[in-house]
């Protein structure tokens, strides 16, 4: 009984210092967060084109993502060469780096410098919708830009790759390009990459009625993708290498379908086929 | 002054810990079958360790793996098509 209120007062004296740890006045430093894409990031659509808004209105899912995290109280510090949204109320930080109408070879080709610029502590990767192809060669290319910045700086970036949200009407050609990130993204990972894939596709659950045109997301379906990323950004993953191996120390990649790791970063959980050989623990 | 209480802090969580202790194999939930051969049920998880086995018994045979860190064992589950699990 003794023993019991003993335990019970230590744990009552834990939590207050956890409470003063937490409001104790030293400056907290920011998470440098770089939404890198094309206009889905930049907030361009496409009646822009004939009747231009100006930059100082576009938004993407920018705004609602600064928003939610806020509201959690996280801090955040948005990082890119473009800037976009400087007129939206309530006011959001508006840097980025979304360039519309761009493609992933584009992208691929500018990532470097970008992570030179901005060195982001977290990449938020949505690219492929001017594709218009299956391949994710460019989207490979994009992350081994990246990985050779944290190579050269030491300073590690954690990557969210999107598989990327649909057409308003489905289209086939990103089904199949989604497919290829997935598989991407699960090689990369059981190589040791920090990178985990963010289900936009089927995740976001945009309907039609989230379009502002056949391509790009009206505001509630900007809304719908900030909650995604959201979520994955502030969910407490920290990578680590020795489990993401797991997989490989009992099964070859080629046989392994989706990683994935929870985001407490303590569990791996994949799914694969069997070798004829079968599988041994 | 800030480190000095989250130092403290941790310091009391530890001393506090748990009562009921830990193998490291908190997370594994599942059946455990007895040692031989063991057809798998689609859905049915079962928790495997070093030395077990999965064979396919139709070429779609796919399984979910589940791991967690520091564990010595595992939970497997079959989602598609028949396997056998050899439990050593």
């Amino acid at each position: 009984m003794r023993e019991k209120y003993l335990k019970s007062l230590i744990h009552f004296f834990t939590l207050f210092l956890i409470i003063t740890y937490l409001h104790a006045d030293e400056p907290v430093n920011p998470i440098k967060i770089m939404p890198l894409g094309d206009s889905i990031t930049s907030g361009y659509i496409l009646s822009d084109l004939d009747n231009p808004r100006p930059f100082s209105i576009r938004t993407g899912y920018r705004n609602h993502l600064w928003y939610i995290l806020s509201n959690a109280a996280f801090s955040a510090d948005f990082v890119g060469s473009q800037i976009a949204g400087q007129k939206i109320v309530p006011p959001f930080d508006t840097d980025h780096e979304g360039h519309r109408g761009w493609h992933s070879n584009e992208l691929a080709e500018k990532t470097y410098e970008y992570m030179v610029s901005g060195n982001p502590d977290i990449v938020l990767l949505h690219i492929g919708t001017n594709d218009y192809s299956s391949s994710v060669a460019g989207v490979a290319s994009i992350l081994n830009s990246i990985d050779l910045y944290e190579q050269v700086s030491g300073h590690p970036i954690r990557v969210l790759v999107a598989k990327i949200i649909d057409n308003a009407s489905p289209n086939g050609i990103i089904g199949s390009f989604n497919k290829n990130i997935q598989s991407l993204v699960t090689s990369r990972i059981l190589d040791g990459d920090n990178i985990t894939l963010v289900d936009m596709y089927r995740g976001a659950g945009l309907q039609g009625s989230d379009y502002t045109d056949m391509i790009h997301p009206n505001d509630s379906g900007n809304y719908k993708i900030a909650s995604v990323w959201a979520n994955v950004i502030m969910a407490p993953y920290t990578h680590n290498p020795e489990l993401a191996r797991f997989p490989t120390t009992i099964i070859s990649k080629e046989y392994i379908q989706s990683v994935n790791i929870n985001a407490v970063g303590d569990t791996i959980e994949f799914i694969t086929s069997i070798p004829a050989a079968g599988i041994t623990f | 002054m800030k480190n000095t209480i989250l130092i403290l802090a941790i310091f009391l969580l530890n001393a506090c810990g748990s009562s009921g202790g830990s193998d490291g194999n908190t997370n594994v939930s599942g059946i455990t079958p007895d040692r031989g051969d063991t057809s798998m049920v689609i859905n049915q998880q079962y928790v495997v360790s070093e030395g077990d086995q999965i064979f396919k018994d139709s070429d779609l045979a796919k399984v979910k793996i589940i791991h967690s860190d520091g564990n010595t064992r595992s939970t497997v589950e079959l989602i598609e098509g028949s396997a056998t699990l050899r439990k050593n």
